[in-house]
């Protein structure tokens, strides 16, 4: 194994992030408003389209820094496995 | 709370196009597959950095899985309100057309009879057509809310984070995982209701609804009236198997007994008459014996339909088979008689949805009691509501047929309906005039004058007794037919007969008492052969 394999994995989770964050469902589901007037599901789905939107996001940004962590493993690869572990354990993830 | 205003601006459309970008989405996510692979840390690499690195990557799957798992059972319950509002969609559009400028529905559902109010009395068409309107803007309502109720459940589950991918190991998985979580249960029948919002119920669901609520709950689907008799058909056939093994279980407790020997028969009478390609409208085996009714495969679409109820000591197991075969005789005679170039269609149906008296003991010592068929004939009468709220705007001329004491079940029934067109009683005994059912003549019975017609045959003793009130012999408004032989308006020869019994005896051979009957049923009265 090579720092290579490290980046190039780094560099599908930056694709997998960047993909996630850009998925757009808060804004249909505020169309729920005007197709069904009157109904619960309206306020219901608005609130829903946040809650999506929350996961996607965080679940983005924790892509974006495993990505970052491979490849500062990458870079240290030579160097203390201990610290890389330390790196991995830094950020807690998109909860 | 939805209101009629409302739910007359809900659009499926719109429904649908919220669908179409949440699949966009969801195709975005399980495209990511490959991405989730080849950020997998090389296998090479080990220790406790490599180990702390797999363990996050399988925590992004798992949380993507899940996240996928929801927006899937979300697309499900989205695409099935798209259905359902379709279905509101049609049925505010049949319930606006019912209302026509007449009626006025305002935006709480409450519908106004437009018309001038003279203060004079309220026209009975009218009432029943509010009433019908009345029914259908409850139903859409009720159905409405159901939707909405649905939609909000998978939100609230996906938000408590109910909605999981099952164990799923890839996206496209864990989408299907998600899809089998987001079905929708249809809304439950209305609780006692009338055949008319029975029909609504069944107009506000989407074919998938339907087929749930046939394989959900067969037993009590196959018992509406009001719903269309094929899928009442489909549900009894799936319900067979069950009342075969309730049947089983009381034997086994019990052991044998004459009453549930007689009801196993009636069970295989039953699928005997699926085999021959009959609908099975009905089969009831709570009471002492059987009751069932049987119909022809076109009944729902059908231009004439006659309903033939059959007298004492008639039983499912005993001889519903061979009523069955006098209605086919008779339903092929009234096809002849159709003019050549008619598209028109004529369905059967023998009922015997009730216990009539037998004369053997202990039955026999009831006598001439009318119970039975008061119990029956209310059946009866719902059974013709729901012929008719089943369908809808579709016009069926209904005879109802009555042999002997079935004669008495229809006169009782057609007191309580108005939805047959036509009255053949043959053999009868009375119709029920008099003390307890009021008028001593047919003036009850809801069916047009001059549609009211007698069969009494020659040696026919308990056609001329009026043993039930309501002699028709004595009644000018029913018109006497012939029962001897004769030569019908198609130059064809019908024989005479005599007795209590042969009025449709299935023998191959037309009777004038099968001719008049059918001409009858076909709505070929100007063919029928007067005394």
């Amino acid at each position: 194994m090579g720092p290579q394999s490290l980046r190039d994995a780094a560099k599908a989770a930056a694709e997998a992030s960047k993909r996630v964050e850009r998925v757009e469902i808060r804004e249909p589901l505020t169309e729920f408003e005007s197709a069904m007037p009157g109904a619960q599901v309206g306020q219901e789905a608005s609130e829903l389209g946040w809650h999506f939107n929350g996961l996607a996001k965080g679940w983005a940004k924790g892509m974006e820094l495993y990505g970052e962590s491979l490849v500062a493993a990458a870079e240290r690869y030579e160097g203390d496995d201990e610290a890389i572990e330390d790196d991995f354990n830094r950020f807690r993830g998109p909860r | 709370m939805i209101t009629w205003g409302d739910v007359t601006k809900w659009r499926a459309s719109r429904v649908a196009e919220i669908g179409d970008a949440l699949v966009t989405a969801r195709k975005t996510l399980t495209g990511l597959q490959d991405e989730l692979e080849d950020s997998a840390t090389p296998k090479e690499w080990v220790g406790e950095g490599a180990e702390a690195a797999k363990q996050k990557l399988r925590e992004y799957r798992q949380e993507l899985e899940d996240y996928v798992a929801g927006l899937s059972a979300l697309i499900t319950r989205v695409d099935g309100a798209e259905a359902s509002i379709r279905q509101l969609e049609r049925a505010i559009g049949d319930t606006e057309e019912l209302a026509g400028a007449q009626f006025f529905i305002d935006d709480s559902g409450v519908v106004y009879d437009a018309g001038p109010d003279l203060g004079g009395p309220t026209d009975p068409a009218a009432a029943q057509r509010r009433a019908e309107i009345e029914a259908m803007v409850e139903q859409i309502l009720r159905a409405a809310e159901d939707i909405d109720v649905d939609l909000v459940d998978v939100i609230k589950r996906i938000e408590d984070g109910k909605i999981t991918d099952r164990g799923a190991t890839t996206l496209a998985s864990a989408a299907k995982q998600g899809s089998l979580q987001g079905g929708v249960l249809p809304v439950e029948p209305p609780v006692n209701g009338t055949a008319t919002q029975n029909a609504a119920w069944w107009a506000t669901m989407t074919e998938q609804e339907r087929k749930y609520a046939i394989a959900s709950n067969p037993g009590l689907v196959g018992n509406l009236d009001g719903l269309p008799m094929k899928a009442r058909s489909e549900a009894n056939e799936l319900f067979l198997p069950q009342q075969l093994r309730a049947i089983e279980a009381q034997i086994r407790k019990h052991g044998m007994t004459d009453e549930l020997a007689a009801k196993l028969q009636a069970i295989n009478e039953a699928e005997k008459q699926f085999d021959k390609g009959k609908l099975l409208v009905k089969l009831d085996l709570e009471g002492d014996r059987a009751r069932a009714i049987i119909a022809d495969a076109n009944v729902d679409s059908a231009d004439h339909v006659g309903v033939f109820v059959p007298g004492m000591n008639s039983t499912v197991e005993g001889n519903l088979g061979h009523y069955v075969k006098e209605m086919n005789e008779v339903g092929g005679f009234a096809r002849d008689l159709l003019p050549e170039s008619s598209d028109e269609t004529v369905a059967m149906v023998t009922w015997l949805d009730y216990e009539p008296p037998g004369t053997a003991l202990p039955e026999g010592l009831e006598g001439p009691m009318v119970d039975r068929a008061i119990d029956g004939s209310k059946r009866l009468a719902g059974f013709y509501e729901g012929l008719a709220a089943s369908r809808g705007d579709d016009p069926v001329n209904v005879t109802a047929v009555g042999h002997s004491y079935g004669s008495l079940t229809q006169g009782l029934a057609l007191r309580q309906t108005d939805e047959a067109d036509s009255l053949i009683l043959q053999g009868s005994p009375g119709h029920g005039g008099g003390e307890p059912f009021g008028a001593p003549d047919s003036s009850g019975i809801a069916v047009p004058d001059g549609k009211l017609y007698d069969l009494s045959a020659k040696d026919d003793w308990i056609a001329d007794i009026g043993l039930f009130g309501g002699d028709p012999d004595d009644d000018p408004r029913f018109t006497d037919l012939e029962t001897g032989a004769s030569v019908g308006t198609d130059d064809r020869s019908s024989h005479g007969i005599e007795g209590h019994v042969m009025y449709t005896e299935p023998d191959d051979r037309r009777s004038t008492s099968e001719y008049n009957t059918a001409a009858i049923i076909a709505g070929r009265e100007e063919v029928a052969i007067r005394k």
